[in-house]
């Protein structure tokens, strides 16, 4: 599974969503899935999927997928 | 499959861990099968208490932002590299400081502040993380009965130990969708370094006013708090528990 899938993945099974919904210009608090208790428990698939643990500032920053994927860019993660 | 056996894998954070109640509450987690990390802001402290218990030594000084991000990440890597999950954690650290009104300084009020109150948010900030997706998972603060019966001497004291039970209504409110349970415990007169400075005839008044007529130890909180982070209370969140043997000030 290639990065892209893992992001896609974490999104679908974290926020309950179709993998299709899962594009850049998805973001947060624009569906009903993906609202603020959601969003801890997507960084922390995230963080699992990845390895990683986000600075609590890119928390809050985290909101569209795109984003999502310049702050795991930062942690080494290519897309 | 046995009580001990269930706690393998389950990782317990209890700052304040190298004295007093924090202390009682490692060892019986310890005994139960439970990886506790011991949090104090002595490193030889907690890396001796770490290896007795063999459990994870964690020292930083909670009111420190950076240490507390720093140890968080390391607790995160080592959870992770063991497999190992964040259960509980439980806020123990945090000292107590006695003067009648007029001598209450602002620097000292601060200090109270920053060690009873920011440091249990800023720590539930990083437990939580670590805590979502976790099975059972649970936290526990520490206030006190001077919260709710106020003492001579004790007003900012018991001003800090108040905000306690706000913290936990809330915070169980926020994590409960994460399946995060929260509570709190109000000790009444423990007998720990924390009352020491007492003299000999304020500890026998104490006494004399507790329906069980002593003080209360360190492990009879522990065991409390044990309890509150086991199943045994899975439907117990959001609570402010006295353990004070009766006692009114």
């Amino acid at each position: 599974m290639n990065n892209t899938h893992k992001l896609v993945s974490a999104f679908e099974s974290s926020l309950n969503i179709e993998a299709g919904l899962v594009v850049d210009s998805l973001e947060y608090n624009t569906i009903p899935q993906w609202d603020s208790v959601a969003h801890m428990v997507l960084i922390a698939g995230l963080e699992k999927e990845f390895g990683v643990l986000f600075d609590m500032d890119d928390i809050i920053e985290m909101s569209s997928v795109k984003i999502a994927k310049e702050l795991l860019t930062k942690h080494g993660i290519e897309f | 499959m046995g009580e001990h056996a269930q706690k393998l894998g389950a990782c317990v954070l209890i700052t304040g861990s190298t004295s007093g109640i924090g202390l009682a509450l490692a060892e019986l987690l310890s005994g139960l099968g439970y990886v506790v990390a011991i949090n104090s802001r002595s490193s030889s402290a907690c890396e001796a208490l770490a290896k007795k218990l063999n459990g994870i030594a964690l020292p930083f000084d909670v009111t420190d932002s950076a240490q507390l991000d720093l140890s968080f990440r390391l607790l995160h890597q080592q959870l992770t590299k063991n497999s190992i999950e964040l259960k509980g954690f439980v806020h123990c650290a945090g000292s107590m400081n006695s003067a009648p009104l007029h001598a209450i300084k602002a620097d000292s009020l601060n200090t109270l502040y920053l060690e009873h109150i920011e440091s249990a948010v800023m720590l539930s900030k990083w437990a939580s993380r670590l805590m979502i997706n976790v099975a059972d998972a649970a936290m526990v603060f520490m206030s006190s009965i001077v919260a709710k019966q106020g003492s001579e001497g004790q007003v900012a004291y018991s001003t800090i130990k108040s905000a306690v039970s706000g913290l936990v209504a809330s915070l169980a409110k926020e994590v409960a969708p994460y399946g995060i349970r929260v509570n709190g415990v109000e000790p009444g007169v423990i007998d720990t370094p924390l009352i020491h400075e007492l003299s000999e005839e304020r500890r026998l008044d104490i006494v004399n006013n507790t329906l069980l007529q002593r003080l209360g130890s360190p492990e009879d909180v522990a065991s409390v708090i044990q309890f509150l982070l086991s199943e045994q209370a899975k439907f117990v969140t959001g609570q402010m528990i006295a353990v004070d043997g009766g006692l009114k000030l």
